[in-house]
């Protein structure tokens, strides 16, 4: 934990120490290893290993020229349908054999991109050894925290060149989440409304226990929260009942799973959250924790639990936040989409909230 | 059915082969007491807080109104439709787990046999991963892991016949080989698995787990059971005489291919359907029936349905120790190896300190 947040401290102090050597174009900063990385000029050939850097770097760059490769998985998983296909069509197009489905680095497919940086995970040093081995340059990421992931954007920033943009997405973050937790800070504390994320039903219950959400910034509570164990903890029917939170969240990623299909489900009826109709859908921009647009997710849960006032305008604001951070115009039926709509049909006042 | 020579001879047999254990035949009705009240004690426990005058009210009530219903109707399906199939679902499987455990060591003379012997475990399990890796749930990963289960016996079958004729060291080859191979092909899939979602959900799975046990799952995982531990228990004499070997078998008169097919297949109908509907479910059939056979000897007429029991009875109290220990349920398959490796070892050290296993 103390290595974590030194790391966080020099990773800080490196932003305002080496932001002049970035205006003469050499760039120098510390990755999460606390490893110097130095760049003479941004680097012209980016592989990515870490399932998500591709759209942060491509936020932050604003093109996707600079990337050469990636993984399978981001790309299958981000970039073949859905809105960032729509949006980003070029990522389709970027070569996808840095890695399959993890991140064991394929070092030769990687080494015949000829990159410039590669992108890596940091919490297993086998995963970087074979990459720095054969000369490469590895930009360090760890994994997952709130402040890991603003640091994605600062580290992308640093690498790009582009410390304007990075700071002007993290503004974007910051004051959105201020004037969340303005109003969140006023709700009671003592009867915040329980919400447990689950993402499976059918042959196994799972709820998330350690997810890497802060549930507070939305003034809510999970009730299966367990801070030292894994990520996901599957339960009976019983314990959910113990449970039996006000609101259900069915993560994004949970692609087979709806509403509907809670409240279809007989046993699951005596849940409060199901009586009452409380069973929502991520929207799209939950469908990867670390990308940028990530901070809407709170202002949708904070709207769920407590009502359209925690999330004024939604609509518009998800519009602004994608023409800044992608530089799309979104139309209206996309807006639906991302806001899962159409899943959220059953659900309680859900087209109400969000007009 | 045994010729009556057979049977005569297995009688005999047995006589002189097995200990002389006090009391031995009071403990069946005593195993049966036991898992009644170990059954009625698990309808009692669980997460979701509930007095034992609760539950009896409420199962009394689907026979008899005593008392004007005032439970809340959630409490009713926590006990119905939650604790109730599932401690049914562990009975039925503990029991077939045991008996075809049993069944198989007596058969082979072997005391490290189990059901996966034949290579169903891995097949039904590579059905299983499969069908979690292609997106299907429900019946529909029920229905491949029973097929390839059963697929799996019959691949056994192909590769130990040569020239019409199979010997038993060939096939539990075979099983050996299939097993590898199935093993191999899970691997494959865990590869190819989402990391983030299907390969945790393949994890579990193959762990074993009955949480979400519904009454149809106890139908489906008992129509495989009973039917097979019926035709098991119909050949306890034939498999007797096995135990003594098959040239002594063939000598007394025992069709030896023919028990020995039967008990197969039965075998590998019960661990398909319990891999099926519950995952894999490792040691029971391994360890259970050595207990079993500390108990009543080695008579597989008082064997089978002990073990059986038995393999009930653990199943139910590992069960309970899963679903209440933490408020996250706890693989099957972790809790009975937890369990089973030690007392194994100590069967292990037991059978060496007497020179060997004699089938007794």
């Amino acid at each position: 934990m103390s290595s974590r947040l030194g790391t966080h401290i020099a990773l800080a102090l490196s932003l305002s120490i080496l932001v002049p050597a970035t205006a003469l174009a050499e760039s120098s900063f510390l990755d999460h290893r606390g490893k110097k990385i130095t760049f003479a000029k941004p680097p012209e050939r980016v592989v990515t290993v870490v399932r998500s850097a591709p759209i942060v770097y491509r936020a932050v760059d604003e093109k996707a020229d600079h990337i050469v490769g990636m993984n399978k998985d981001s790309l299958t998983r981000y970039f073949t349908k859905g809105i960032y296909a729509e949006m980003l069509p070029e990522m389709a197009k970027i070569n996808a054999s840095a890695a399959q489905d993890g991140f064991v680095p394929n070092v030769e497919a990687i080494l015949a991109e000829k990159p410039d940086a590669v992108i890596q995970w940091t919490h297993d040093e086998k995963l970087i050894e074979p990459l720095e081995r054969v000369g490469l340059t590895v930009v360090g990421w760890q994994c997952c925290s709130e402040q890991d992931r603003l640091d994605y954007v600062t580290l992308s920033g640093y690498m790009t060149g582009r410390n304007d943009r990075a700071q002007a997405i993290l503004k974007a973050q910051s004051e959105t989440l201020k004037a969340l937790d303005e109003k969140v800070g006023k709700l009671d504390k003592s009867a915040l409304p329980t919400v447990l994320h689950i993402d499976k039903v059918a042959d196994q219950i799972q709820v998330i226990a350690n997810g890497s959400q802060d549930l507070s910034l939305s003034g809510v509570t999970n009730p299966a929260a367990d801070n030292t164990g894994e990520w996901w903890r599957t339960v009976d029917f019983e314990q959910l009942l113990v449970w039996n939170p006000d609101i259900i969240i069915i993560p994004a990623y949970a692609t087979d799973l709806d509403p509907q299909k809670f409240f279809d489900n007989p046993v699951l009826a005596s849940l409060k959250a199901v009586k009452e109709k409380r069973v929502y859908k991520q929207p799209v921009f939950a469908r990867t924790p670390d990308a940028p647009e990530i901070f809407l997710t709170s202002e949708w849960l904070a709207a769920v639990a407590h009502g359209a006032a925690f999330a004024p305008d939604f609509k518009k604001q998800i519009v602004d936040t994608y023409k800044l951070i992608y530089g799309a115009d979104l139309s209206a039926e996309q807006v639906t989409a991302i806001l899962e709509s159409e899943s959220n049909t059953p659900a309680n006042q859900y087209a109400e909230l969000f007009r | 059915m045994p010729s009556s020579s057979a049977k005569a001879a297995a009688g005999e047999t047995t006589e002189i082969r097995s200990r002389a254990r006090l009391g031995s035949g009071f403990v069946l009705p005593a195993l049966i007491c036991l898992l009644v009240a170990v059954t009625l004690y698990s309808v009692t426990i669980g997460r979701y807080d509930l007095s034992v005058a609760d539950v009896a009210y409420i199962l009394i009530d689907n026979v008899h109104p005593l008392v004007t219903p005032y439970w809340d109707p959630v409490q009713e399906i926590v006990v119905e439709q939650v604790r109730v199939p599932r401690i049914l679902a562990a009975i039925v499987i503990g029991f077939g787990l045991s008996m075809s455990g049993a069944a198989l060591q007596g058969l082979f003379r072997n005391p490290l046999v189990d059901p996966g012997i034949i290579g169903v475990t891995s097949g039904a399990g590579f059905g299983g991963t499969l069908a979690i890796l292609l997106g299907l749930q429900g019946y529909l990963l029920l229905t491949m892991a029973f097929l390839f289960g059963i697929g799996s016996v019959f691949l056994v079958k192909l590769l130990s016949t040569v020239r019409g004729r199979t010997s038993m060291l060939t096939l539990v080859l075979a099983g050996v080989v299939i097993s590898a191979f199935f093993s191999a092909a899970i691997s494959i899939a865990k590869l190819l698995a989402d990391p983030f979602q299907k390969l945790p959900a393949i994890t579990y799975w193959l762990m074993g787990s009955i949480a979400s046990s519904n009454y149809l799952d106890v139908l489906l995982v008992a129509a495989a059971v009973v039917p097979s531990a019926i035709a098991i228990y119909l050949l306890r004499f034939q498999i007797n005489i096995l135990s003594l070997g098959e040239e002594k078998a063939r000598a007394l008169g025992a069709k030896v291919l023919l028990v020995q097919w039967i008990v197969l297949v039965a075998s590998a109908l019960i661990s398909a359907g319990v891999v099926a509907t519950s995952g894999i479910i490792g040691w029971v059939g391994l360890v259970i029936p050595h207990v079993a056979r500390a108990l009543v000897g080695a008579d597989h007429q008082r064997l089978l349905p002990v073990s059986g029991v038995l393999g009930a009875i653990y199943l139910l109290l590992v069960d309970n120790l899963a679903r209440t220990v933490t408020t996250a349920e706890i693989p099957l398959g972790i809790i009975t190896a937890l369990i089973g490796v030690p007392v194994f070892a100590v069967i292990l050290r037991r059978l060496h300190a007497k020179g060997g296993w004699s089938g007794d």
